[in-house]
């Protein structure tokens, strides 16, 4: 079998396997999605009932990557306000919480962004159109986290979270193609 | 605009490098010195550039994708990704060599 | 039978598709910060064109689509042009150097060879800081005119830097410098303790938190058009998975970064696809650090950061990277640890 033929049928399976055609795309190679922040550690998560949200989205066909970064700059920047600076997490009921890792009482922002990463198609690779924007929040942060990626942004209460609520509107609108599944990640459910 | 009996090949010097761990492959233009990422569909359509006519190809790339997509939205895909790969200087238009 | 992830890493990659070609130990400079060591060793004891040429071939026909050749000074060697042409035949080439000797007709070289990018060190944004950690006095004119030649000649240009005590102060300084050069990006490079760096580490290293607040400034204060590239997190990957290098001995090497810790085996005798599965590199491939921060989505999708950094600070491959804020854990920068290489 020639090379040529052992490529056509893998590209046959492949594209089978995703039941799509993608639309065509060339993209140049030296770019790659930036993330930032990260989750906290799972017990962590259980102790503050810290949520996360995922939306795993398809990127439209004429948006590159660098326009995705830009994008995660503006939304990062408009999350880094003081309403919303890092302070020492609380426990579901009140209480302070320790690292069991570290030892030490975990800080976290109460709305925290934890970045866009290249979703995979399967256990061995990045596909490239498809990614996965990570939110996550505790305490008061979980009804600021259903604010903003849910209504409209002059409506959301307090003012600080409207232009949050504003880069999530041009996500939806510029970047996405379609409408995004989102996934909850609730401590109450075995992690 | 393309036309039939045009035929398409791997631009010379092209280096194609398939990546199927990722399902990609990777475009290297010495010409115009750049490294490009082809998703599944413009590796396929790159793949079966290999001196064929459009006609052959729209036939060729319509029975590849024809799980997914009729021959209409099939042939419109082909040419949209023709054209990128041809102005990316991946893939050259050459004179058709039939008589 | 090994898992996928076991001999390709994770993630997997069956086959590198880039790698750094550290082509001499040859330099007309004198670093302070040189992590080749250039010098050190006899050039008589590097690879001969054939060779390099031969591996070249060798490369492209096992899938390297991408080669990033440094040095030392790569331009220091005779060959060095011929050495690119066979490269740029064969994979997008792309090109470290201080720049001291490009001129115009050089970089009219470098350009009708298809050089697809080319990075220029500039270690301060001043004759006094650059000229003093090269060791060579007018070496930031000369670089400086060297850049201007390449861009002249249509040849993208990356300034890199690599951040220490010397020139903490001037990196906004020198990215408006880069910017004004006709660079599109500005590489900052953290210390990496390897070479005469190792040997001066106490002079040159910054604390974390120094070096966080000096990509603080930059990045609130970054020339427009001048895209920042840095590698603390969140791009402080762990890139060992996809990485492949060549000293310039003919030693597989994995990353220029491991330069003084491992050796994958001897190209001139080993076929370079039997490296990449060297027990060594298969284990840095596969990720496994401890105390990595788990279920950070800001690694992407790799684990614990750069390999060299971890050992050096550790003594320990599966040790998390000291230069990540999350991972540093109280490990002082400024303090490398004195082990055997």
């Amino acid at each position: 079998m020639s090379n040529r033929t052992r490529t056509l049928l893998y590209l046959r399976a492949l594209i089978d396997a995703d039941r799509t055609l993608d639309e065509p795309r060339l993209e140049p190679v030296r770019l790659h999605v930036r993330t930032a922040g990260s989750i906290p550690p799972k017990a962590v998560m259980a102790a503050a009932g810290y949520i996360v949200v995922v939306w795993t989205w398809r990127i439209k066909p004429e948006v590159t990557r660098t326009e995705i970064e830009q994008w995660e700059l503006g939304h990062a920047a408009e999350l880094n306000v003081a309403e919303n600076a890092a302070q020492p997490m609380t426990g579901i009921g009140g209480a302070g919480i320790t690292d069991a890792e570290t030892g030490t009482v975990p800080s976290r922002p109460m709305l925290a962004y934890h970045g866009t990463v290249l979703a995979r198609r399967s256990v061995f690779a990045p596909p490239g159109r498809t990614v996965q924007t990570l939110w996550g929040a505790w305490g008061e942060g979980r009804q600021w986290l259903e604010a903003v990626l849910s209504r409209a942004p002059d409506t959301i209460q307090p003012e600080w979270l409207q232009p949050i609520a504003r880069t999530i509107v041009t996500l939806r609108s510029e970047l996405m193609d379609g409408e995004p599944e989102v996934t909850v990640i609730d401590p109450s459910l075995p992690l | 605009m393309f036309c039939p009996t045009d035929r398409f090949e791997r631009a010379a010097g092209v280096v194609l490098r398939p990546m199927p761990e990722w399902g990609r492959a990777y475009a290297y233009t010495p010409r115009r010195p750049a490294l490009t990422e082809l998703n599944t569909t413009t590796w396929l359509i790159a793949t079966l550039c290999d001196g064929a006519t459009l006609a052959e190809l729209e036939e060729e790339f319509a029975d590849a994708v024809r799980r997914v997509a009729g021959d209409n939205a099939a042939r419109d895909t082909l040419h949209r990704g023709l054209a990128m790969l041809v102005e990316a200087g991946i893939i050259a238009r050459t004179e058709d060599a039939a008589p | 039978m090994s898992t996928p992830g076991e001999v390709g890493g994770t993630p997997w990659m069956a086959r590198p598709m880039k790698l750094t070609l550290c082509l001499t130990a040859r330099c007309p400079l004198d670093c302070r910060a040189c992590y080749a060591d250039c010098g050190a060793r006899p050039a008589a004891d590097e690879l001969d064109t054939a060779t390099w040429l031969r591996l070249i071939d060798e490369l492209a026909a096992n899938g390297v689509i991408n080669m990033f050749v440094e040095g030392g000074e790569p331009l220091a060697r005779d060959d060095a042009e011929a050495i690119l042409a066979h490269a740029t035949a064969r994979m997008f080439t792309t090109l470290r150097t201080h720049a001291v000797t490009i001129d115009d007709a050089t970089a009219a070289r470098l350009a009708g060879l298809g050089i697809g990018r080319v990075y220029v060190d500039l270690m301060g944004a001043t004759a006094a800081t650059h000229d003093a950690m090269v060791g060579v006095p007018g070496s930031l004119d000369a670089a400086l005119a060297g850049i201007a030649a390449l861009r002249r000649h249509g040849v993208p240009v990356s300034v890199l830097v690599i951040l220490c005590r010397p020139n903490v102060a001037e990196l906004p300084a020198l990215a408006r410098l880069a910017a004004a050069a006709g660079a599109d990006e500005f590489g900052v490079l953290r210390l990496y303790p390897l070479g005469r760096a190792r040997r001066a580490w106490s002079a040159l290293a910054l604390a974390l938190d120094e070096q966080m607040a000096a990509l603080a400034e930059l990045a609130a204060d970054l020339p427009a058009g001048l895209r920042l590239m840095q590698s603390w997190h969140p791009n402080d990957a762990n890139c060992c998975w996809q990485n492949a290098a060549i000293d310039p001995y003919g030693h597989a090497i994995g990353c220029p970064y491991l330069r003084d810790y491992v050796d994958y085996g001897d190209l001139r005798t080993t076929p370079w696809l039997e490296t990449w599965n060297h027990p060594l590199y298969r284990r840095l491939r596969a990720g496994a650090v401890d105390g990595h921060c788990r279920d950070c989505a800001s690694s992407q999708l790799t684990r614990g950061g750069c390999r060299s950094t971890a050992y050096a600070f550790h003594g320990r491959w599966d040790a998390p990277d000291p230069f990540c804020v999350t991972m540093n854990k109280g490990t002082d920068l400024r303090v490398l640890p004195d082990r055997p290489v």
